[in-house]
């Protein structure tokens, strides 16, 4: 039987290996937070995306362009075990600037119009880097109603 | 063979190390936890209101402006429906004039179940009038035949809501402007959006008093769902807003 017990080598090599497996299994868990998050910022995203477009079917045609549209801000705050957490994002509706022609906010008076949507956010990447800014965006045919 | 055993440092370093270790994996162990419980809420909660929300949704917009009524204890609202049988899309006609056929009232409530959240409830009332207009239902105090479907758990009730505790964490509590159900008509003037309980296709006509002035097509729906999670006593809350326009 082996009874001369541990070195101090020993041990602090123990201490090495298993401050290394803690710290991987603490990153794989935020991980898995980060992940969890940026999964329901991009379902957010989706939703205010769906907004928009409702509020582009309800716009009347020509008329002028609500300030929303232009990089308006909605915040989207979640309580997560008494903790609220605020996602913010920023709408814009705009003209496609290549075959849009403006006549959906009355700058012009064709018929049809093409528009840009974009529904934009910044995604926590991870502790230490910085913010990625992500962008959702859409292209929708309108017409004047005759 | 070594019988010299150890010294009073060694020992006391020895300790020293095996009270940090049991610390970082105490500590790693409840971080575990934490993270577990905070994405199960959330995933739990968000998938039952995702779901509740694209019912509603795509009810919403099969149903005409002018037909949607605020309950009068704000806890939900009725509106002609084309579809009968719960949410059966075959049951879905248009008449001869391009127009919905209209099969049914329907009331979308809480009712609860504790004091502060309830089953979100879908009531279903056959549609009595004649097929094209789309009329407001009776209300729901007079409907003796409905039928029901449960939609979802855990909706917030009104008068309730998320306020802060005495530790700066949000708990359930009184709130005034509260609930998890509200429907509301949209009103955009001088590029400021409010919400307004009063639907303008009912008063446009003989509207004197401005009363539904900036009125769009557009309702906003709100959702909030939520829990107190029975291991941490904590509240985890979901609110979700959606803007739709009725097409019918």
């Amino acid at each position: 039987m082996n009874t001369r017990g541990l070195t101090m080598m020993e041990l602090l090599v123990a201490m090495v290996v298993l401050a290394v497996g803690s710290f991987v299994v603490i990153q794989t868990f935020s991980q898995n937070l980060r992940h969890s998050s940026q999964s329901r910022q991009r379902m957010l995203a989706a939703l205010v995306m769906e907004n928009l477009v409702e509020e582009v079917l309800a716009h009347p045609y020509g008329a002028s362009r609500p300030s929303r549209w232009n990089d308006g801000e909605v915040n989207l705050t979640f309580i997560v075990e008494g903790r609220p957490q605020v996602t913010r994002f920023f709408c814009n509706v705009e003209a496609n600037p290549e075959q849009g022609n403006g006549s959906f906010f009355g700058r012009s008076n064709q018929g049809a119009d093409l528009l840009d949507l974009s529904v934009g956010w910044s995604e926590s990447s991870g502790p230490g880097s910085s913010a990625q800014e992500r962008k959702l965006t859409l292209e929708l045919v309108v017409r004047r109603e005759l | 063979m070594r019988a010299r055993g150890h010294t009073l440092v060694e020992i006391l370093v020895a300790s020293f190390l095996a009270v940090v270790v049991a610390i970082a994996v105490v500590r790693v162990f409840w971080f575990g936890r934490g993270v577990e419980r905070q994405a199960r809420s959330s995933y739990l909660i968000r998938q039952d209101a995702d779901v509740a929300f694209r019912q509603l949704q795509s009810e919403l917009r099969l149903t005409h402006l002018a037909s949607i009524r605020l309950h009068t204890d704000d806890n939900g609202w009725g509106m002609a429906s084309p579809l009968l049988g719960g949410f059966d899309k075959e049951s879905f006609e248009f008449s001869k004039y391009g127009v919905a056929v209209w099969k049914s009232w329907v009331h979308f409530s809480v009712v609860p179940t504790d004091e502060n959240v309830g089953t979100l409830v879908r009531w279903e009332v056959p549609y009595r009038k004649g097929p094209n207009l789309p009329l407001p239902p009776p209300s729901l105090e007079n409907t003796p035949s409905e039928s029901k479907w449960s939609i979802m758990p855990r909706v917030v009730l009104p008068g309730r809501g998320p306020v802060a505790d005495s530790s700066g964490l949000q708990t359930f509590g009184a709130v005034e402007k509260g609930g998890g159900l509200q429907l509301r008509f949209l009103r955009s003037e001088n590029d400021q959006d409010t919400l307004s309980a009063i639907n303008p296709s009912a008063y446009s006509d003989t509207d004197q008093y401005g009363w539904t002035a900036g009125s769009t097509e557009l309702v906003d729906l709100k959702l909030q769902v939520g829990e107190v999670s029975g291991e941490s006593g904590k509240l985890s809350l979901y609110t979700l807003n959606l803007r739709i326009k009725p097409r019918n």
